[in-house]
């Protein structure tokens, strides 16, 4: 690694160098350490977005604003403490969305609409709301992952943290009561109530 | 079938389809995931890289930092120096000098027999004697 481009006094630049090659080396290995454990979460974290939000943008959104958090403030910290500590950000991410866009429909909810052009401004059948769910919701709502995501939905958000954690990321209970900031045994009265809840929604058959 | 074997094999079904429905995410939205990581992960190496460039700027600096600061107290005055000590004080006799009153009425006393003195001088040479009265 060269630094001398930036520097003009060639031994400085060595005693520089020298000074921050270990550093260089440790800020890299902790980038491709962040990126491997990323792509593990990603995805996941994408999916346990979109169902909480049912939507594609704001479940982008909020994963991406979780991965940046992360990086920014959580990079330097030990290796496992990352996964408690996404989730948690996640789990604020999700949560906040969803108190603006509670904001967002008291607010401007009697307001006719908020965007388009005129024509559809004034299509009264555009205006109208489908009664129905469009073809990806009946689909997903015919199949059983539809049916668990509705089940979850349906569920308190803390018995829904502790449910996604703890069941669907396999973290054990420690993990779990870091990432949701709550003591172990809330943690699993939580888990206790949530499978309950989901056990009667989804019926002996599923 | 006891309520713990319903509550393994519900959590075994939620976490199977959830894994499948994960692994079912279209190219489009991995791509998007991909870039948010990547843009996140190039956020993490510019701080690195700034924090590098001031690492590296950091030697000069300090000697740059040490240079001006001997340049500095070198060129600076040293009120605790005899001579400037003494210079002080003349300066402070001046003014003390100046400002005083009986000081200032001698000093016009002064001026006044200076006057006399000259015009003396003038009627002597235009002949007319101190001593010469005219009446």
């Amino acid at each position: 690694m060269h630094s001398s481009d930036s520097l003009d006094w060639p031994g400085l630049a060595q005693i520089a160098d020298a000074e921050s090659r270990p550093a260089a080396e440790a800020a890299l290995q902790q980038s491709k350490a962040l990126d491997r454990f990323l792509a593990t979460v990603e995805r996941r974290a994408y999916r346990i977005a979109q169902l909480s939000l049912r939507d594609h943008d704001e479940a982008m959104d909020v994963v991406q604003g979780a991965m940046l958090r992360l990086v920014r403030s959580y990079a330097v910290r030990p290796s496992e403490e990352w996964k408690p500590l996404f989730y948690r950000i996640l789990q604020n991410g999700i949560r906040d969305a969803q108190r603006r866009r509670n904001v967002r429909g008291r607010l401007f909810g009697w307001w006719p609409s908020s965007g388009g052009s005129e024509d559809d401004d004034l299509d009264p059948v555009a205006q109208h709301p489908d009664p129905l769910p469009g073809p990806v919701d009946r689909l997903m709502a015919t199949e059983s992952i539809g049916r668990l995501e509705q089940a979850l939905r349906d569920l308190p958000a803390r018995q829904r943290e502790a449910f996604i954690c703890r069941c669907l990321e396999g973290m054990d209970v420690a993990d779990t009561a870091a990432a949701m900031g709550c003591s172990d045994g809330s943690v699993k009265t939580h888990y206790f109530r949530a499978l309950h809840a989901l056990r009667e929604r989804l019926g002996e058959s599923w | 079938m006891s309520d713990n074997d319903r509550f393994e094999r519900l959590e075994a079904r939620a976490r199977a389809e959830f894994e499948a429905s994960v692994d079912g995410l279209d190219a489009a939205t991995r791509s998007r995931l991909n870039q948010a990581r990547q843009r996140a992960l190039a956020e993490l190496r510019e701080d690195a890289h700034s924090t590098r460039g001031l690492r590296l700027w950091r030697p000069a600096l300090a000697l740059g930092a040490a240079a001006v600061l001997a340049v500095l107290l070198w060129r600076a005055p040293n009120p605790s120096t005899p001579a400037d000590s003494a210079a002080a004080e003349l300066a402070f006799d001046e003014i003390v000098f100046a400002t005083d009153s009986e000081d200032l009425d001698l000093a016009r006393e002064d001026l006044d027999f200076y006057a006399f003195v000259a015009d003396s001088a003038q009627r002597t040479d235009d002949g007319v004697g101190l001593g010469n009265g005219s009446g």
